[in-house]
């Protein structure tokens, strides 16, 4: 199980490092199309596209690495109110919600996303680029699938360290 | 009956707001849990067209561009030289290290437009200075916190680029409108500090003629700041005279910031990596915010939340003015609680278009609400700049000072709001003179 949890964030930080990266391909693709609009009037009929991928990448797998770092924000002014036992309680209730949204999403997302792979879907933004975006859909389902797995992964850790100290005091 | 269930919505979601969920989770739950009641499980399907729609959204890209920019340029060190610079400038003012503070969180806001990043900056910076020379310790915090956070309103602006994307309200006119509310709100705050400090002398004592700085000195601390001060000016300058859109000008941004840093000689693959990451962090927390609110909105418009906000609206006696009077009260009300972006997300929809539908200005109204989210950083119990202060505070503050040092500029933020409702020309003058 150690090795499962272990092998889980490792993941949630890899895609994190690359999902981040891919800011750097965005901020090319801005750049390069400023440049081709204002200076030689010929803008590209792909960077909108291009740049909405690199953004909805960016920000779907992003959300499996704000998972692993504790950075979805919350308002913490109860957890400092009560004691550690009840702070164990609202950290378990957070996992739990959490892993119950990021399911949903996955549960709703899959087969829609498999719809779209079906038909192999192309852009509904009417561009002279017409991408396909089926692709793209996958990442709602793999997006949440990977975050609720890290929720429930940070759930059972905390989890096996409440049932040690029960072990530990009885 | 039925017209309590969108009252029972925001209800249960302060509720799970309150007992410490994460705020993206809070929102899909409650989204999750109320399509399902009301309308069985086919509905659920909503949160995935609201995270689809967010993915497309054009507007957001300028999100990340922003915040990148920020990010490199502070680890370029622009936050000490930036402080260094204006404090040595206002060394023999009564006031003057409070005074550098604001004028420094002024000027950070143009650089970054992430109020995290502007208190902590100015919390780890501004305040040991201010507490060193003996300054007034609740003055010092509240000052930290009220120059911190005008970020969110002098541009570029996470926050207007989110409003703007919701409400077709043009990000460049809120730019320009958040730029002179933004001085305002300074000029308030400073104003404030002179008073006191003119009231009393011991609450920001002088700076010793020793440790003031030589005009050789303030002469090369302002060199330091030339280049990212060029690179401000020609990112709102280009977004302002209408030339390039906000993604493209924050892109623009971005790669300028990248550039500044390799002729500062600060450029490195590992800050560049960390900024990437710093970025994600920020990012994706906002984009999954907007994920969960915008579930959650098409949910309350779907029961007819927003119809019922309407009729309620028209139906007020006292008319349009008593209905912007509540609206903005129900604004000051979600931001004592809830997160920026969710506070656009949940509010903007319902009350927007109704303040539109009575003949209010919908960039004045916009500007207004931007201001309110400047009080919602600092209102107790859960204005998220008093988080980041409590963070970088000095050991033996504690929070209840916190709450007690923002109060004053709290009450100059609303002296401000109340001016610029009386006088739009104060939001509205510079977008008008820029179309």
């Amino acid at each position: 199980m150690q090795t499962f949890i272990h092998f889980i964030r490792k993941l949630s930080n890899q895609i994190g490092i690359i999902s981040a990266l891919l800011l750097l391909p965005l901020i090319a693709v801005v750049l390069y199309s400023v440049i081709m609009r204002y200076i030689f009037n010929s803008p590209p009929n792909w960077s909108f596209e291009v740049s909405l991928f690199l953004f909805g990448m960016n920000i779907t797998m992003g959300g499996i690495y704000c998972q692993l770092k504790k950075k979805h924000i919350e308002v913490d002014i109860l957890k400092r109110m009560v004691g550690p036992a009840g702070q164990t309680f609202i950290r378990i209730f957070s996992l739990c919600a959490a892993v119950f949204v990021c399911s949903v999403i996955f549960w709703y997302g899959l087969p829609w996303a498999i719809e779209s792979v079906r038909i192999l879907e192309r852009s509904m933004h009417q561009t002279a680029f017409d991408p396909p975006i089926w692709w793209f859909k996958c990442f709602v389902p793999l997006s949440s699938g990977l975050m609720g797995l890290q929720a429930l992964v940070d759930l059972i850790d905390e989890i096996s360290v409440l049932f040690k100290k029960g072990a530990q005091s009885s | 009956m039925s017209s309590s269930i969108p009252a029972l919505m925001f209800v249960a979601l302060l509720l799970l707001l309150a007992s410490g969920l994460p705020v993206t989770y809070a929102l899909g739950l409650v989204a999750i849990g109320f399509s399902f009641f009301l309308w069985g499980p086919g509905a659920v399907g909503t949160i995935i067209t609201a995270t689809w729609g967010t993915m497309n959204s054009f507007t957001l890209i300028a999100v990340p561009l922003f915040v990148f920019m920020a990010l490199v340029l502070q680890k370029a060190a622009v936050v000490e030289d930036l402080y260094d610079a204006v404090y040595k400038w206002s060394g023999p003012v009564r006031g003057g290290l409070g005074l550098a503070t604001i004028m420094v969180g002024a000027i950070l806001g143009a650089v970054s437009g992430v109020v995290a990043a502007g208190v902590i900056g100015l919390g780890l910076i501004g305040l040991p200075q201010m507490l060193k020379y003996g300054y007034n310790r609740k003055l010092g915090i509240g000052a930290v916190m009220a120059g911190g956070t005008l970020g969110q309103l002098i541009p570029p602006s996470v926050t207007m680029v989110v409003y703007g994307a919701v409400t077709r309200v043009s990000v460049g006119s809120l730019f320009a409108g958040g730029l002179t509310c933004g001085l305002f709100l300074a000029f308030l705050y400073a104003l404030y500090i002179l008073i006191r400090s003119y009231l009393n002398k011991n609450i920001c004592p002088v700076l010793p003629v020793e440790s003031r700085a030589s005009t050789k000195e303030k002469i090369s601390s302002l060199r330091k700041i030339f280049l990212p001060g060029l690179l401000i000016i020609a990112v709102l300058g280009s977004v302002f005279s209408g030339a390039a859109t906000p993604t493209e000008a924050a892109g623009v941004g971005a790669f300028g910031a990248i550039v500044f840093s390799a002729v500062m000689k600060r450029l490195n693959w590992n800050m560049i990596k960390e900024a990437c990451l710093g970025t994600l962090e920020i990012n994706a927390m906002v984009a999954w915010i907007i994920i969960g609110a915008a579930a959650f909105s098409s949910v309350f418009s779907g029961i007819g939340g927003n119809a019922m906000v309407l009729n309620i609206a028209t139906s007020m006696p006292g008319g349009p003015w008593m209905v912007f009077g509540a609206s903005v009260l129900f604004v000051f009300f979600l931001g004592m609680f809830l997160e920026p972006s969710a506070m656009i997300m949940l509010a903007a929809p319902i009350v927007s278009p109704v303040l539109q539908k009575l003949g209010f200005d919908p960039l004045w109204w916009g500007l207004i609400f931007m201001v309110l989210l400047q009080v919602s950083y600092l209102s107790p119990p859960f204005g998220f700049a008093l988080f980041y202060m409590r963070g970088v505070a000095p050991k033996g503050v504690t929070i209840e000072e916190i709450y007690m040092s923002s109060l004053p500029y709290i009450g100059m933020q609303l002296i401000g709001l109340l001016f610029i409702i009386i006088f739009p020309g104060i939001a509205l003058w510079l977008p008008r003179l820029l179309n």
